[in-house]
């Protein structure tokens, strides 16, 4: 038989109700905080722990994986916002160079040299902009806008040169000193005394640089056969014609290939012709004619052939010279300003060589973090290294194992076309009609280099977005993986409501029927009876 | 048989039955007094030598099974240390922080670690870099205030055992008189049986004891676990000797730094009792010296290892070797350049050879003289660690180096540690062969290399030194954030002069250190968080939770099992010893009946007598 002690003597009674009292209180808890408990030992085995744990440290890297790519995708959006308009900008002005007849009234070169101002305006705002302080064509140096206005970076700071004193300067040297005339020859010296060169005219490079100015590279001399001429002997560094030696011909030309500052070859080209003097042009960009002269008895007038051919060949050299050269300058000197920092500039010598410009003396119009070109070894591609130098200068991690690197430079190669080329514009002036040969050249040149630079943007644009894909996907897959750790961590963390509602339910009801039963027991004692 | 005998029967009835009202108001009385067993009156028949029998007054017996009672003295230390490990383990939980609390050890450090991320992505920007400042500040101070509590529940585990040595003094005073009263008393007094099983149970919820079975006279002897004599009718006398009143993550109890209990009394040498293994595991004290020398030391072993790697993750930097190699393109030698990076003290140089059972590793870390021997297990890995004094010259420096590796490789040193050291192969292309040499260097100034002394100890760059102990040893409590650091955060990015301030170089190394930096132990293992080689910084801070929360989830359960099965015994072992008051009134019904029968025999004997009187001639 159960022997049933007087329950105030109880322990298992007292144990039993004081437990399900306990049991009532932790499932209120549960029921308030919604967790199934306030400590991670009370969540049962080593597994429960070590997924409430290791869940709750990756929602919180996730966490911040979330911060970070929300910061990235604000500065690249800008960024691309920025390169979009930069690429429509630099389109826009090569359309107008294309468009632009020198022959009407509008637009007129002087219009686009206006536009190119305001083009530079636009771009150099452009490569300014700024999130919150933090410029984002800076490279490393974030805090420091990159670029100076488009006013100091034309006209200088005060007694520090811009770029048109530049571009001046390199104009002058690579012209070189003007003739009686007033017409320059590159730098060439162009020999037709009777002394010097008789029966002919000879011309020689510069000894003292091949930095500055043209210079002959090739000389091709052929009858209108093909056959070489005896009367044109070339060297190196130029070349003589002595017609003693081979009278002339109609249909003798003589290809004279000039090597520009800017990297690229023209090509002059001198014929000879009797009767009616043929239009000038076709065969090669530069053309000039000469009339053989006949005396009277229909023998060779030597004296008055070979000055007509001088006169054609001084003429044809003073036209590259103006026309060739000077725009190949100008984009040898926006190579000068733009690619190299410090900017170079020319020390006039003689002889004229290259120069480091100064702080005191020229405006640098990158001011941002840049690679130490010097420090680099020789031949590496500097472009190349700077542009690898400026996609690292701000990197952010956007998941576990990616990192996206996004920086840039407003001197990177792609970016820096388009401001050189509007420089090169904005620093144009040409006296119409007189100038109208050499603003066709030059034109012809920059609608050139502006495809070339809008195409570049459009890179650097692309290579933008495609980072900005990886951040949106790295993004998207992490709150996919933070959704699960939160479901992994519910899992083992949160109290199922349901379930503690129904405990709670089902203990109320045990609790009410023991303190009823209790109640019912303390009446039962034989004290009472005797 | 005669009318004389009746009387006498009588009145022996009488008197039994006085002496069960005695028994039952003594039981009535008592019937709420815990360790008191029900007492029975036991009686018998009293043979007169003739036809009359009375009854007689016997012993007054304990109601009580002896098995029970010592099985549920087992049990009781059992509870003790299951108790005491629940208690100390849940208050180190707590610390540790509760799930998502904004101050738990892992909320800390994923705030430092994405407050660092903040930095690399806007390194110009001042509120990044101070939010990232106050991070490395908090999760420094949240390691102080870790390793703090560690060491404060060592103290009152200390203390603690201080106190129950006290008590456990009284008890066995206690018993030994409670001995002595019953070895002279010829009927034991059960209240006094009753105080002493009280007694030794207390003294088992404290330490396992071993009872002896009473002896002739009624004492009983406690011993130990081990055997050693506790108490008999003499007490034996615990001391707790080189008590601490102070309890630092140095004071450890196997370098003499902390109590330890003796036993001494008549007749025989104090023992060390927990040398002897009389608290392993077991009751009260065996929990508490657990906790202090080992659970605990643990704890802060791991806070230590945190500690350590988060600085070094900062502030250390590779250093390379040139290689120089022969005809056959077979390794000659390796030089490790150290002018410009000298070595601090607790910096390593890492020397690999090929032998014919595969990679060796051999590690020299800086030390001075006051270095002790370093153990293999500093680095955490399989390599073989070796202290190199670099206070020496040249000469004994590279004798102290070639006597750790094989005969074959000779070592040329010139200027020490800031200056060159070669590792020479005698015969390239065989093994062994040289395959690796570099060095783990320790920034020590703000500028200079990407690497930044962010953490410092005592005001001083950290650099794991073993110089007069390992400095890892309690840096968890004394790990600061540089100074220098928290004047100007710029130097979060500024690395050397010029550098631009939106230069992530610098956090973005620290970031990769972080995630890569190796988890090394001070001077032996970290036995229960010991990660996996490579884990991150991360992944061991969450090994650390988990580890202390399996713990205390374990404690949690076998205190509940523990305190289930000793409220069971003890239901069990009262429902046959407690105070039924329902049977004691039944008991004094049935006495008052026998009282009133006995009387009315008197009486009867009485009227009979009467009777016989009045037949007088």
């Amino acid at each position: 038989m159960k022997m049933i002690s007087p329950m105030s003597y109880s322990n298992g009674w007292l144990r039993g109700l004081n437990e399900t009292r306990a049991s009532m209180v932790d499932l209120q808890r549960q029921l308030t905080t919604g967790k199934k408990a306030d400590l991670y030992s009370g969540l049962g085995g080593a597994g429960s722990i070590d997924t409430a744990v290791l869940m709750r440290a990756k929602i919180d890297s996730l966490e911040a994986y979330g911060a970070s790519s929300d910061l990235l995708a604000t500065r690249m959006d800008t960024m691309e916002t920025v390169l979009s308009r930069y690429s429509e900008l630099t389109r826009e002005i090569r359309t107008m160079v294309a468009g632009t007849n020198p022959q009407s009234e509008l637009p007129s070169p002087g219009t686009l040299t206006a536009q190119a101002k305001t083009s530079l305006d636009e771009a150099v705002a452009l490569l300014n902009t700024d999130i919150g302080g933090r410029y984002l064509f800076s490279g490393r140096s974030t805090t420091q806008e990159p670029v100076i206005s488009a006013q100091k970076m034309i006209e200088g700071d005060g007694a520090r040169a811009g770029f048109r004193a530049v571009a001046a300067e390199r104009l002058a040297t690579d012209r070189g000193a003007a003739d009686a005339n007033g017409n320059h020859t590159g730098r060439l010296s162009v020999y037709t005394s009777d002394i010097v060169a008789p029966n002919g005219a000879s011309v020689v490079n510069d000894p003292t640089t091949t930095a500055y100015g043209m210079q002959v590279s090739n000389v091709g001399a052929v009858d209108k056969l093909g056959a070489p001429l005896a009367s044109v002997s070339s060297w190196a560094t130029g070349f003589a014609v002595d017609f003693s030696l081979q009278d002339p011909a109609a249909g003798d030309a003589i290809s004279i290939e000039f090597s520009l500052p800017d990297g690229t070859t023209t090509t002059l080209k001198v014929k000879a012709y009797e009767g009616t003097q043929p239009q000038n042009g076709g065969e090669a960009p530069h053309m000039t004619h000469y009339e053989i002269a006949r005396l009277p008895d229909g023998t060779l007038d030597l004296p008055t052939t070979v000055s007509n051919f001088r006169t054609a060949l001084t003429a044809g050299i003073h036209k590259v010279a103006e026309t060739d050269l000077a725009s190949a300058s100008a984009l040898a000197a926006a190579n000068d300003f733009f690619d190299s920092n410090p900017p170079k500039r020319v020390d006039p010598g003689p002889p004229p060589v290259p120069r480091d410009g100064t702080d005191a003396d020229t405006v640098t119009w990158y001011r941002g973090a840049d690679i130490d070109v010097a420090s680099l070894p020789p031949g590496a591609d500097v472009d190349a290294e700077r542009t690898r130098a400026a996609r690292t200068a701000a990197v952010a991690k956007v998941s576990e194992d990616l990192d996206v690197a996004y920086g840039s430079q407003a001197n990177e190669k792609e970016l820096r076309a388009t401001i050189k080329n509007l420089a090169v514009i904005a620093v144009s002036e040409y006296d119409m009609p007189a100038d109208q040969d050499a603003y066709i050249n030059k034109a012809g040149k920059l609608v050139n280099k502006l495809s070339k630079a809008a195409t570049g943007v459009g890179e650097a644009r692309a290579a933008i977005a495609s980072q900005r894909v990886v951040v949106q996907k790295a993004g998207e897959r992490n709150g996919l993986e933070k959704t699960t750790a939160e479901n992994l961590l519910g899992s083992v963390e949160d109290a199922d409501i349901n379930e503690v509602a129904v405990s709670l339910l089902q203990l109320q009801t045990q609790l009410q029927g023991s303190y009823q039963v209790t109640a019912m027991l303390s009446q039962l004692s034989l004290v009472r009876l005797l | 048989m005669g009318l004389g005998g009746t009387l006498a029967n009588a009145l022996s009835g009488l008197k039994v039955t006085e002496a069960g009202l005695d028994v039952v108001s003594r039981n009535v009385a008592n019937s709420s007094t815990a360790g008191y067993s029900k007492q029975k009156l036991n009686q018998s028949v009293v043979d007169y030598g003739g036809p009359a029998f009375g009854v007689r007054v016997g012993e007054v017996t304990r109601v009580l099974n002896e098995h029970l009672v010592s099985q549920l003295r087992g049990e009781l230390t059992g509870m003790g240390y299951a108790d005491t490990m629940q208690s100390y383990l849940e208050r180190l939980e707590i610390s540790f922080g509760a799930p998502g609390a904004g101050n738990g050890l892992e909320s800390l450090y994923s705030k430092f670690e994405s407050s660092l991320e903040g930095v690399v992505a806007s390194p110009e920007n001042p509120s990044t870099r101070e939010e990232f400042v106050q991070n490395a500040r908090l999760m420094a101070s949240g390691l102080n205030s870790l390793s703090d509590d560690v060491q404060e529940l060592r103290r009152q585990a200390e203390s603690e055992i201080d106190g129950a040595v006290n008590r456990i003094n009284e008890i066995l005073k206690s018993i030994a008189s409670a001995n002595q009263k019953i070895a002279v008393s010829p009927v034991d007094d059960p209240q006094v049986l009753d105080q002493r099983d009280q007694l030794i149970n207390e003294l088992a919820e404290m330490m396992e004891v071993n009872v002896l079975p009473a002896a002739p006279d009624g004492t009983r002897s406690v011993l130990t676990r081990s055997g050693t004599l506790l108490v008999s009718d003499v007490p034996m006398t615990l001391t707790f000797e080189n008590r601490q009143a102070t309890v630092r993550a140095d004071s450890l109890y196997e370098a003499g730094g902390l109590g330890t209990i003796k036993l001494s009394g008549p007749g025989r040498p104090p023992v060390d009792l927990i040398q002897e293994g009389a608290f392993a595991s077991s009751g009260r004290i065996g929990a508490l010296l657990e906790l202090r020398d080992k659970t605990l030391v643990e704890a802060q072993n791991s806070l230590d290892a945190l500690a350590d790697s988060m600085a070094r993750a900062m502030s250390g930097y590779d250093i390379g070797s040139s290689v120089a190699t022969n005809a056959g393109n077979d390794v000659v030698s390796r030089t490790l350049n150290l002018t410009g990076d000298p070595l601090s003290y607790g910096d390593r140089i890492s020397f690999t050879y090929r032998d014919a059972t595969g990679e060796q590793t051999v590690t020299f870390i800086a030390t001075d003289s006051t270095a002790g021997a370093i153990d293999d297990g500093a680095t955490g890995g399989k390599d073989r660690v070796v202290g190199i004094d670099f206070t020496q010259d040249d000469a004994t420096i590279k004798a102290a180096m070639e006597a750790a590796i094989p005969g074959n490789f000779t070592v040329n040193v010139a200027g020490g540690k800031s200056g060159s050291i070669t590792f020479v192969d005698g015969n390239p292309g065989t093994n062994p062969a040289i395959t690796g040499l570099t060095a783990t260097a320790t920034e020590t100034s703000v500028t200079g290399q990407l690497a930044l002394p962010l953490f410092t100890d005592g005001g001083q760059p950290y650099t794991g030194s073993f110089n007069g102990g390992s400095q890892q040893r309690g840096f968890a409590g004394s790990i600061r954030v540089n100074q220098a650091i928290i004047d100007d955060s710029k130097l979060l990015s500024q690395h050397a002069a010029g550098v631009p301030l939106g230069d992530p170089a610098r956090a973005q190394a620290m970031i990769d250190r972080l995630q890569a930096v190796e988890i090394r132990t001070p001077n032996g293992k970290i036995v229960a968080s010991d990660p996996a080689t490579g884990a991150k910084i991360g992944t061991f801070v969450s090994r650390i939770i988990s580890t202390q929360a399996a713990r205390a989830s374990a404690a949690n359960h076998s205190q509940k099992a523990q305190s289930e099965v000793v409220q069971q015994l003890e239901e069990r072992s009262t429902s046959k010893s407690q105070v039924s008051v329902d049977e004691e009134m039944a008991r004094l019904l049935e006495l008052q009946m026998a009282y009133q029968a006995n009387a009315k025999v008197v009486k009867t004997f009485e009227e009979m007598l009467y009777k016989l009187m009045e037949i007088r001639p």
